[in-house]
């Protein structure tokens, strides 16, 4: 999954209905033991109101199960009251990464293979382009300012 | 249509910037993926749309995942925006509703989107990284940049500036003739001063 963009954001799906849950961009952190990963949770995500005490560590938590708001099936966990240990899991959404996700730019079916004299701008290049014209322009309005100031150093030495 | 590579581009020169130290990194935080409306599946995502086509309401997509199937039929509209192209319908793959099309055959004004995938945003929701909202496709815009007028008026920046330094080249030749006239025959020397000096005032502007 690490060809190409390595560092592309994953998307994160309810292995149910498939419905987007979260992003990588919102990456709390992970627990590599528990196959678990830690995001923040957000509105496509309905949080249980029946806190229950969790076993699997040694020292209880609280948490809440957390639920698909598009076809109520569970996500995963929060933890409302931890112990010191799990504190770094407080208030996060806890999702299992078996779940399925989606890579950005892993989208690889093409018509054709369209040859690069045809290739469209994608936005993103489009985009690209634009930030590097904007640092040129205001290379040249730099320019710009010292021809100004070289003009007027001659014409003071010209008029004395 | 100005969304085809301009001759500069046809390289992947971009990726390669040797002499700026900041590398292109795309901004993810304004990303967004594609899915169908229906049973969201995910469709696309932007980093591979190229623009919109307002009057068909799609969006313009390079690639689409595996879940967009193609269906074998070359159909034909003779009336629309679309009149007098061939073209093949889009369907999601996993609830087969219709997606879009792909152009096959156009008159000249849609030659450029042949062979892309033409998505119907009506059918499509967006999910923005980042604030992780689902949103109708329809209230995000896909717009080309408008890098041509910019190339333009940058173009027309660096002429005025390449005027104004060829005019002070003139000015400084004449300063330093101006000065071997100084050492021969002095009189002479207010004339051409006054003309250096009206030469920098006209540049100004
Ligand atoms: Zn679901
Ligand atoms: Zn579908």
């Amino acid at each position: 999954e690490e060809d190409g963009d390595g560092d592309a954001p994953a998307v994160f799906l309810c292995g149910k209905c498939r419905r987007p849950v979260g992003d990588s961009l919102s990456w709390a952190g992970s627990d590599e033991q528990l196959n678990q990963i830690m995001l923040k949770v957000h509105d496509n995500i309905v949080i249980g109101n029946e806190p229950y005490v969790s076993s699997t560590r040694k020292e209880p938590g609280l948490v809440v199960n957390l639920a698909c708001r598009g076809c109520g099936s569970t996500l995963g966990i929060m933890y409302t009251s931890t112990p010191k240990e799990l504190d770094f899991k407080r208030s996060y959404f806890c999702f299992g990464v078996e779940n399925i996700e989606y890579v950005l730019g892993s989208a690889d079916q093409q018509v054709a293979v369209v040859d690069s004299k045809d290739m469209p701008v994608t936005l993103e290049l489009q985009e690209i382009v634009e930030q590097q014209m904007i640092k040129i322009k205001a290379l040249a309005v730099t320019i710009g300012h010292r021809l100004m100031e070289i003009e007027l150093d001659l014409q003071t030495k010209s008029e004395s | 249509m100005s969304h085809r590579k301009p001759s500069f581009l046809l390289t992947d020169s971009y990726d390669c910037d040797s002499t700026q130290s900041s590398v292109h990194t795309v901004d993810y935080e304004r990303c967004c993926v594609l899915h169908c409306a229906k049973c969201s599946t995910v469709i696309a995502d932007s980093l591979s749309a190229c623009g919109e086509a307002k009057s068909i309401k799609s969006i313009i997509c390079l690639k689409v995942t595996q879940d967009v199937k193609v269906r074998g039929k070359f159909e034909v509209c003779l009336e629309g925006p679309l009149a007098f192209c061939t073209y093949r319908v889009l369907e999601c793959g996993i609830c087969h509703r219709s997606m879009g099309v792909i152009l096959h055959s156009t008159p000249t004004h849609w030659s450029s989107l042949r062979n892309l995938f033409l998505l119907r945003k009506e059918v499509l929701n967006c999910y923005m990284l980042s604030k992780c909202t689902v949103v109708k496709a329809t209230k995000v815009s896909f717009e080309t940049r408008p890098i041509r007028k910019n190339i333009i008026e940058l173009q027309q920046d660096l002429q005025a500036q390449l005027k104004q330094v060829e005019m002070l080249k003139e000015v400084l030749e004449e300063k330093s003739s101006l000065r071997v006239d100084q050492r021969r025959v002095r009189p002479n020397a207010s004339a051409s001063t006054s003309r250096s000096t009206a030469l920098l005032t006209s540049g100004s502007k």
